[in-house]
C-alpha cells in the first residue's frame, strides 16, 4: 500500500474513527491525538492491512482498542482532567441552551454507561452499522451484543424519562 | 359523505403508524430492530408530529442524528504518517552520512599520521643506526670507567678505616 492507496483508504473512515474516540474519550483533543496515532500504527501495518476482509472494520478496532487503553492508563494515573473538563464546558452550555440542553442530557447519560455500551451505541445507533461489522469490530458474539446494547437502550430512556421529569429542564 | 371517509382512513392511517412505531419500539429496546427499522424510528421520532406519550424518544434520536454529523475535516487536519516518517528519515539520513564522515576522517587521519611516523623513522634509520650505536656504547663506557674509578677511591676509605682502628686498638 503507498501513500496514496493509504489517503483513499483513511478517507470513508476517518470520520468515524474521529467520532468513536471522542464517544470514548470524551475530550475532542485527546481523540484528535488518538486517530493520529492510529494512523501511524495502521501506516505501520500497511503492508498486511490488504490481508484482512474488511479493513475497515480492522481500522475501527485497532481505534478502539487504543482509545480504550489510553481510558486505561487515565484511569493507572488517576487522571480525570478530560472529564472534568468537559462537565465545566457542559454546564455552561447548559445556561445557554434549551434545545441544546436535551442533547447535553444524553450525553451526560451515554457517559455513564459502561465503554462497551458506549462503543456499541456509537456503532449502531450513531454510525448504524450492521451487526456483521460489530461482530467483527468488537470481536464480541451476536447474543452479546444485543444483550448489552438493550441494556443501554433501557437505559438510556429510563435516565432521559428521569430527568424529564425531576430534573431541571 | 367522501370527505369524512377519507378523514376515518387518515385517522386510521395515523393509528396504524402510532401502533407500528410502537411495536418497532419495543423490538428496538430488545435491540432486534433492523437498521432499515431504526431509520423508520428515526425519521419518525425528527418529524415534527411525535406523540406526546413517546416524547422521552425524541432527544435521544436528536443526539443520534447530532452526533453523526460530528466530522473531522472542518476543524481537524490529521498529519500523514508518512509525512513524518519522511522528515524523520531525512534526519536520520543525515545523521548517519555525518557519522560516516566523521568515521572516515579519523581513519584517514590516523592513517597520515601513522605513515608520517613511519616515514620520519625509516628516513633517519639507516644513517645513523651504526653511530648510535657507538655513541651508545662509547657511552657505556664511560660508564664503566667511571664506576671502576670510584671504586679505586674507595680504598682509601678502607685505609682510613684501617688507620683509624689502629689507633684506637692502641
Amino acid at each position: 500500500m503507498n501513500q496514496q492507496e493509504f489517503l483513499v483508504f483513511i478517507e470513508p473512515i476517518k470520520d468515524k474513527m474521529y467520532r468513536l474516540s471522542v464517544r470514548l474519550l470524551v475530550s475532542k483533543e485527546a481523540a484528535q491525538d488518538a486517530v493520529q496515532e492510529v494512523f501511524v500504527k495502521l501506516w505501520n501495518k500497511r503492508d498486511t492491512l490488504k490481508k484482512y476482509d474488511n479493513a475497515h472494520a480492522f481500522a475501527m478496532t485497532v481505534t478502539k482498542n487504543h482509545c480504550l487503553d489510553q481510558l486505561k492508563l487515565k484511569k493507572n494515573n488517576n487522571l480525570r482532567i478530560v472529564h472534568s473538563n468537559y462537565e465545566d464546558e457542559s454546564k455552561s452550555l447548559q445556561k445557554q441552551l434549551e434545545a441544546k440542553n436535551e442533547l447535553e442530557i444524553v450525553t451526560e447519560i451515554i457517559k455513564d454507561l459502561s465503554e462497551q455500551e458506549q462503543t456499541l451505541i456509537q456503532l449502531r445507533d450513531i454510525e448504524q452499522l450492521e451487526y456483521e461489522e460489530i461482530i467483527e469490530i468488537t470481536g464480541m458474539k451476536p447474543t452479546a451484543i444485543r444483550v448489552a446494547l438493550s441494556r443501554a437502550r433501557k437505559k438510556i430512556r429510563k435516565e432521559i424519562i428521569k430527568k424529564h421529569r425531576y430534573g431541571t429542564v | 359523505m367522501p370527505e369524512k371517509k377519507l378523514e376515518k382512513k387518515l385517522l386510521k392511517n395515523i393509528a396504524m403508524e402510532l401502533s407500528n412505531i410502537k411495536t418497532l419500539l419495543d423490538k428496538y429496546l430488545e435491540a432486534e430492530t433492523t437498521l432499515a427499522e431504526e431509520k423508520v424510528l428515526e425519521t419518525y421520532f425528527l418529524s415534527d408530529h411525535v406523540t406526546p406519550e413517546l416524547q422521552e424518544y425524541i432527544p435521544l434520536f436528536n443526539f443520534f442524528e447530532n452526533e453523526r454529523s460530528l466530522e473531522t475535516s472542518e476543524e481537524i487536519e490529521f498529519k500523514m504518517p508518512f509525512e513524518v516518517e519522511e522528515k524523520r528519515s531525512n534526519r536520520s539520513l543525515i545523521y548517519k552520512w555525518s557519522g560516516i564522515a566523521a568515521s572516515v576522517a579519523i581513519l584517514v587521519s590516523v592513517f597520515i599520521f601513522s605513515q608520517q611516523q613511519k616515514n620520519t623513522v625509516s628516513n633517519q634509520a639507516p644513517v645513523e643506526y651504526e653511530l648510535a650505536m657507538q655513541n651508545t656504547q662509547d657511552l657505556l663506557l664511560m660508564m664503566t670507567d667511571a664506576v671502576s674509578n670510584g671504586k679505586k677511591q674507595l680504598t682509601y676509605l678502607k685505609e682510613i678505616n684501617q688507620t683509624k682502628n689502629q689507633l684506637i686498638n692502641k
